[in-house]
């Protein structure tokens, strides 16, 4: 049963959509994000990162399809437990006190970790008489992230959680969650239209735009998957026949120069043109620059039903 | 920093033990807590001296059980005209009457108020400023349930509101019934006093407070859930104060001349709810209902005409409910505050767990 639980990973979204009044908020998405991973979700505004991580908070009901969590319905009891989750514009009772409010989380969940949360909260210098109405943004951020972690759940939910802190402050939040995920095994998604932030950090990628997934698996996977690929421009513009057996993400014209973000289909390119590995961020940046490119799952982000186009 | 950890611990166990959603709802309402407390205590120490002073006034006088009405009084068995300026005993039951009724009557309108206050001001803002500040958010991805979560948050301020107005509803009768004798002519089911004592003030508290927090549940905003439920309170009241004289059928008494006295003992008369309804009874004994005649109000001979043309005689018959039937219809009432506290809360329940919040 165990085994079966987590061979099903932490997340695993089959044909599900989210359709608000103004129209579809996520539409037909399926991926599989397996156990412990560090996962960066990033994506334009509005391309329904929140909404995705409110599905699997249980927050929201699916309008189509299912997101199972850890095997399970995200909105059974048993899933609430596993899952910790930073909405973001971090919900907080003003009234309390921090002390207050990690007492919240000590009463409502059983496997709560005081030290962990007191930690967290002394590392962000929030002091614990303070009232949360009275903290600054990044404070709020820090108690916030410290519920989550006292929470001891095995995947973390976090949406841009660090965009109201300062360098300094977001440098070392990120080292206290990296340090707690690392210590425990614990899984964490985190919702950001900052790459930078990420840098170095996730291992796991998924790119939203107008609430679908266009880029999912293992971030190492993804990148090697791509090439940047400079040349001479065709004659008549358009897509050289050079680069016609590839699968084109993103073509970008500099003076008689073209340089183009490529998925090979073998051998890159050929004679003439110059071939280097992009970095996550070219490759994520081709991909936002370019809506309409076609989008990839690694064989690890595929669930039975994924559409996958090499 | 353990320093602080260990001087929240022990802080908390210093008081008693209380836990999970409980702690949590608890906390959340800790100054409503002492506010309410707070109201509840004024009130009641305010009876409790306004009853102190009348029944010394009573003792003082001499008129305990004396009666005054329709400018007839009884005390001791002994027959005494109110209009006497002579007689200190009219004296003094005048004097009691003017003294103790405002204040009766308007301890009574507060109560009767508090009610719409219970449901305005906690049940409206109950789920309503969560829904609206999204905190929400927080409880519900901790490890507890929302339907836990919602049960909690209803049944904690319901036991208080509820304990609180029965508290002051007791204290109310218990005053009331002291000031019953010299004051018989307020009728008895009226509003005040028929909301304000007995189980049917209780049972007022639990629907007023579950219609707030259905309203805040269902419209997610504090402000509109407010207005929605002071709407609706005053609208149930106005409904129950309307309802009243039908939850059972009024006696019907007659007399054979106008002016004359119906043939039920006085005592029975005097104590009873009476101004729902009356008239003349035709030769066959058809109610001719005196509002049938309103509009013939321009002299006393229009108003003959009126009733001759109906074929009303000289004997007239009125509606009343006696005393007796105060406590079945306290009860009726009761019943029917609980059933729709019963309806609103399953109302919550069902909301909720559709996912509908």
């Amino acid at each position: 049963m165990t085994d079966e639980i987590d061979a099903s990973g932490a997340l695993e979204a089959s044909g599900l959509g989210k359709k608000y009044r103004r129209g579809w908020a996520l539409r037909d998405v399926a991926f599989r994000l397996p156990a412990g991973r560090i996962c960066a979700l990033v994506g334009p505004n509005g391309s329904g990162k929140s909404t995705l991580l409110s599905l699997a908070a249980g927050l929201l009901t699916p309008t189509t399809g299912t997101l199972r969590v850890f095997g399970r319905s995200s909105d059974a009891p048993g899933a609430r437990a596993r899952i910790a989750f930073v909405a973001q514009d971090k919900p907080l009772y003003p009234r309390f006190s921090v002390a207050d409010t990690l007492r919240l989380g000590r009463e409502l969940n059983p496997r709560w970790d005081q030290k962990t949360a007191e930690r967290v909260v002394a590392e962000g210098e929030v002091p614990l008489s303070a009232r949360v109405g009275s903290l600054s943004g990044g404070q709020r951020t820090c108690v916030a992230l410290a519920m989550a972690l006292g929470k001891r759940a095995d995947l973390l939910l976090l949406d841009e959680p660090m965009s109201d802190q300062d360098p300094l402050r977001r440098h070392r939040m990120m080292g206290v969650l990296m340090a707690e995920a690392a210590e425990r095994g614990t899984g964490v998604v985190i919702s950001t239209h900052v790459l930078a932030e990420l840098d170095g950090v996730c291992d796991y990628l998924l790119l939203m735009g107008g609430g679908r997934i266009r880029l999912a698996g293992e971030a190492d996977a993804i990148q090697a998957a791509h090439r940047l690929v400079t040349g001479p421009r065709a004659a008549g513009g358009g897509t050289p026949d050079a680069l016609a057996r590839h699968t084109v993400v993103e073509t970008r014209a500099t003076g008689r120069q073209l340089t183009a973000l490529i998925r090979p289909a073998d051998a890159p390119a050929g004679d003439g043109w110059i071939v280097t590995e992009p970095s996550l961020e070219d490759v994520l940046l081709g991909y936002l620059r370019a809506p309409d490119a076609p989008p990839l799952f690694t064989a690890d982000a595929r669930t039975t039903g994924t559409e996958v186009e090499a | 920093m353990s320093a602080i950890g260990i001087r929240v611990r022990a802080s908390a166990g210093t008081r008693p033990r209380v836990r999970g959603l409980v702690w949590l709802v608890a906390r959340q309402h800790r100054a409503a807590l002492w506010a309410g407390l707070a109201v509840v205590v004024a009130i009641a120490a305010y009876i409790v001296w306004q009853r102190a002073e009348m029944m010394g006034y009573v003792r003082a006088h001499d008129i305990q059980g004396c009666t005054e009405q329709n400018w007839e009084g009884l005390c001791h068995g002994r027959d005494i005209d109110p209009r006497d300026g002579t007689s200190p005993t009219a004296d003094a039951l005048r004097h009691l009457s003017d003294t103790y009724r405002t204040p009766l009557l308007n301890t009574g309108r507060l109560l009767i108020a508090l009610p719409a206050l219970i449901g305005v001001f906690i049940g409206a803002p109950l789920f309503a400023r969560e829904l609206e500040t999204g905190t929400h958010r927080l409880v519900w991805t901790q490890s507890v349930g929302r339907t836990r979560w919602l049960i909690a948050k209803l049944a904690l301020p319901l036991t208080a509101v509820t304990t609180g107005t029965a508290v002051l509803a007791a204290l109310y009768t218990w005053w009331w019934r002291a000031a019953r004798p010299q004051l018989q002519d307020i009728a008895w089911g009226t509003a005040v006093p028929f909301d304000a004592t007995g189980p049917a003030a209780v049972a007022l508290a639990p629907p007023a407070f579950l219609l707030g927090a259905a309203a805040g549940l269902l419209l997610r905003r504090t402000v509109p859930a407010m207005a929605v439920t002071l709407g609706a309170t005053a609208g149930v009241q106005y409904g129950l104060d309307a309802l009243r004289p039908h939850l059972m059928t009024p006696w019907t008494v007659v007399s054979d001349a106008p002016g004359a006295f119906p043939s039920i003992p006085r005592n029975v008369y005097f104590t009873a709810w009476r101004d729902l309804g009356g008239g003349f009874l035709t030769r066959s004994g058809e109610k001719v209902p005196l509002d049938r005649c309103s509009s013939a109000t321009d002299s006393e001979d229009a108003w003959n005409r009126c009733l001759e043309r109906f074929g009303a005689t000289r004997r007239w018959y009125e509606e009343l409910h006696p005393a007796s039937h105060y406590w079945p219809m306290q009860w009726t009432q009761t019943g029917i505050c609980l059933a729709a506290a019963v309806a609103l809360a399953a109302v919550c329940l069902w909301w909720i767990r559709r996912g509908r919040a």
